[in-house]
């Protein structure tokens, strides 16, 4: 809780997070939850905070490293800012202001109060559908953003899927994961057609 | 590169370095013949300028996604879909820098680099047959190819020992064996699917393509095996895939004979009224913008079906006011492409326990089987092939969907499903109104004028389509795979990069603008050899018969100099 009034604090105060060394390391010390220790180009301090607690939610750390473990906030930020046309762009940063909202309005506090829980609870709201569902959220994002009648509705989930593609795609694309957990052999040598996966294990990262 | 002799006569002049301009640089230097080879853009040295050939999708700051400004600079390189990835990106013209006009929408994805797109061509070797000969006379379809197999056949030889090329004979008449070394393996599904489709039709069959990558024991000097990396688009530093740079420049440029000069843009061919022949051509240096002639006794234009018609269209004369050999008027007409993007998808159950180890450069092959003997009734002419593949899929397949969480993260380590898909290439008869004109008023930064389209696939293609897409349905459903879907996407002309046709062969020079030798009728010392040449599409992938084209032509122009004809 500490680590949530501090941040709140010192955002209040200077407008943004200044990421110095010391500010950094009083965080790291304080608990294990996600820190804002880079300075993002896209995402504001309130988003990247939320960004980063949502990652976390996709691809937790277990016995094999998280999303958070290999700093994915910091490439999504990267892909908003310079992969992203203006127009993406922007219907992102509109889902954002929405998804906020909705958990202010939930939750009745700030966003940088809410609790890794909360955020769960939200999420859950939001991507805990059926198969048939899922397939109509899809759908939905496939339309014209001014032919859609929900624009709330249709720009958090444009959002939150943006969030969870691109945290699937920096993490098995990393090399940490490239590397240590998915088979990567860069020169095969030669090519079998048919071999037990038993023998294989697991995807190929390149 | 100002050293360059520009006083010199050189015995030819090559232009273009691509699949076509560097087996006419190897078979006229191998022949005794001093050769000046001009490429419009940058030098590209096998193996060391590949930059990103061992790349992996972490050592790119966006993991291989495009940024935006770069894409900018695409736009039109981009309706691949495919190679303006930053893994191939450079490969590729910024259409910012080279502008073209579109009266209907083609997709003209260049490369302005030594070796040209023989570094990113799609590698599959498919000979033509007399089925694809004969039938624009059969079908009394524009104008009779001047020659058939059997002239064309002891060339595919020759490129195809060079070259390189695996594959399986299947003893098909309409689509003739070669000399291949060893098939690479179909995997397990792919394999099912061969079964299923021996079973199921007694008109087709399912084979692995035959591609120009090295596999077997046969040495091929300065190259090495395949080694199924995959990552072919980008440059081989085995040389294991065919190339320019990998195969026929350094062939040219052992003899001696080859002097090549990058930044060199030729926009026209000097012709000699009083000797009825080239002499030479006019260069604007790319960087300097420096204007240069040189001269030679044969001109080998390899720049590109759309590239070298635009040059002989640029080059007019009161001999030639619509163009070099252009008395025909079928200059930059008959543009033609492959139509694809058709065909299906489909998962398949089973076979999870199984898996297959290394990437493969190369896709498996239903070679053609409709209108193969004249007696079926279809909607349409001509006929299509299928190129396709199956695969286990990655963590990508978890894109479209909502969960999240650590079961998540650990499914996705492994392989998923199986999945198989696969697109129909179809020809695409010649039309002569689909074609290329030359803009005179809109001037690209060296003063030259730019190309315009006018060209769409019409009728016959559109009915092939459906053909395409319920067959490839009927044979997924048949084999009994699930969740069959067939798909059909916009596909315009250009897109299959395959352009071909816009100064076709003929028997007639009334009524073409090449004869049987690839020679302008009514200039003997120009020769075109790369699409333009293209008397009918096939359904064929086109540049081994670019090649062999090539090299036959360049025989014939070496013969025609030792007689003195030139």
């Amino acid at each position: 809780m500490k680590r949530r009034e501090l941040l709140k604090k010192t955002a209040l105060a200077t407008g943004c997070i200044v990421a110095t060394p010391t500010l950094l390391e009083l965080f790291v010390s304080c608990q294990k939850q996600p820190t804002l220790n880079w300075k993002p180009l896209f995402l504001d301090e309130k988003q990247a905070y939320v960004v980063e607690i949502l990652v976390d939610l996709i691809l937790p750390a277990s016995s094999t490293v998280g999303a958070l473990d290999l700093q994915i906030p910091k490439f999504i930020d990267l892909v908003l800012n310079d992969v992203l046309p203006k127009n993406k762009q922007a219907i992102f940063t509109k889902g954002a202001q929405f998804f906020h909202h909705k958990f202010e309005v939930m939750f009745d506090k700030g966003i940088l109060e809410g609790s890794k829980d909360e955020f769960l609870i939200l999420l859950s709201k939001y991507f805990k559908l059926s198969a048939e569902d899922q397939k109509n959220v899809f759908k939905l994002l496939e339309k014209d953003e001014n032919s859609v009648e929900n624009m709330e509705l249709y720009a958090i989930y444009n959002y939150l899927t943006c969030i969870r593609e691109y945290t699937l795609f920096g993490y098995y694309t990393s090399k940490k994961v490239g590397t240590e957990i998915l088979n990567y052999n860069p020169i095969p040598v030669e090519y079998n057609g048919c071999v037990p996966v038993s023998e294989v294990g697991n995807s190929s990262s390149i | 590169m100002n050293t360059i002799d520009n006083t010199e006569i050189y015995d030819a002049i090559v232009i273009g370095t691509g699949i076509s301009g560097g087996w006419a640089a190897k078979e006229l230097c191998e022949q005794g013949l001093k050769v000046l080879v001009l490429e419009r853009g940058r030098m590209v040295n096998h193996i060391t300028d590949y930059p990103t050939a061992t790349m992996d999708p972490w050592d790119f700051k966006y993991r291989g996604l495009n940024n935006d400004n770069d894409a900018k600079t695409q736009l039109k390189q981009e309706r691949s879909g495919y190679v303006t990835k930053d893994k191939s990106k450079h490969w590729f013209v910024n259409d910012l820098k080279h502008p073209y006009n579109e009266t209907k929408r083609f997709d003209w994805i260049r490369g302005y680099h030594v070796g040209g797109r023989s570094i990113t061509w799609g590698r599959q070797c498919l000979r033509l047959s007399n089925l694809d000969f004969e039938a624009n006379k059969k079908e009394n379809i524009a104008v009779d190819w001047p020659i058939r197999y059997k002239d064309i056949a002891p060339w595919y030889d020759k490129v195809e020992e060079f070259i390189g090329v695996s594959g399986e004979k299947l003893g098909l008449p309409h689509l003739p064996d070669g000399i291949f070394s060893p098939p690479m393996d179909l995997n397990c599904v792919e394999n099912e699917f061969k079964t299923k489709i021996s079973e199921n039709y007694s008109d087709r069959c399912l084979t692995i393509g035959r591609f120009a990558n090295l596999t077997g024991d046969k040495v091929h000097v300065g190259r090495s095996k395949c080694m199924y990396r995959n990552r072919c688009i980008r440059g081989c530093p085995f040389g294991a895939y065919f190339s320019s740079n990998s195969s026929t420049l350094p062939a040219a440029e052992k003899t001696g004979n080859m002097t090549l000069r990058p930044n060199s843009i030729v926009h026209k061919i000097v012709y000699d009224a009083q000797k009825e022949l080239a002499t030479g051509v006019e260069v604007i240096d790319a960087e300097s913008h420096e204007k240069i002639t040189f001269s030679a006794k044969i001109i080998f234009c390899c720049a590109s079906t759309v590239a070298s018609t635009a040059i002989l269209l640029n080059s007019t004369s009161k001999r030639f006011p619509n163009g070099l050999g252009n008395d025909s008027g079928e200059l930059g007409h008959n543009l033609m492409d492959h139509h694809f993007k058709v065909g299906a998808t489909a998962t398949i159950e089973g076979f999870d326990d199984k898996f297959y180890t290394g990437r493969r450069p190369a896709s498996f092959h239903i070679p053609r089987f409709r209108n193969l003997k004249g007696t079926e009734k279809h909607n349409f002419l001509r006929g299509y092939s299928f190129q396709g593949s199956a695969s286990r899929t990655g963590w990508s397949r978890a894109i479209k969907e909502l969960s999240f969480g650590t079961d998540l993260k650990e499914e996705l380590f492994k392989p998923g499903p199986w999945k198989i898909g696969m697109t129909g290439f179809g020809e695409c008869l010649p039309y002569h109104e689909n074609k290329m004109v030359l803009n005179h008023k809109k001037l690209n930064e060296w003063g030259l004028p730019t190309v315009n389209f006018d060209c769409e696939f019409k009728e016959n293609e559109k009915e092939m389509r459906k053909d395409m897409m319920q067959e490839a349905v009927k044979m997924f459903k048949a084999a009994g795979f699930k969740n069959v879907k067939g798909y059909d996407e916009p596909c315009f002309p250009g897109n299959a990069i395959h352009e071909m046709g816009t100064a076709r062969m003929g028997r007639d020079p009334k009524t073409s603008v090449l004869n049987k030798n690839n020679q302008l009728h009514s200039v003997l010392n120009v020769y075109v050899t790369d699409g333009a040449c293209m008397t009918s599409a096939a359904y064929q992938n086109p540049s081994l018969t670019y090649m062999a084209l090539t090299a036959r032509a360049a025989k014939h122009a070496v013969d025609q100099l030792k007689n003195k004809k030139f």
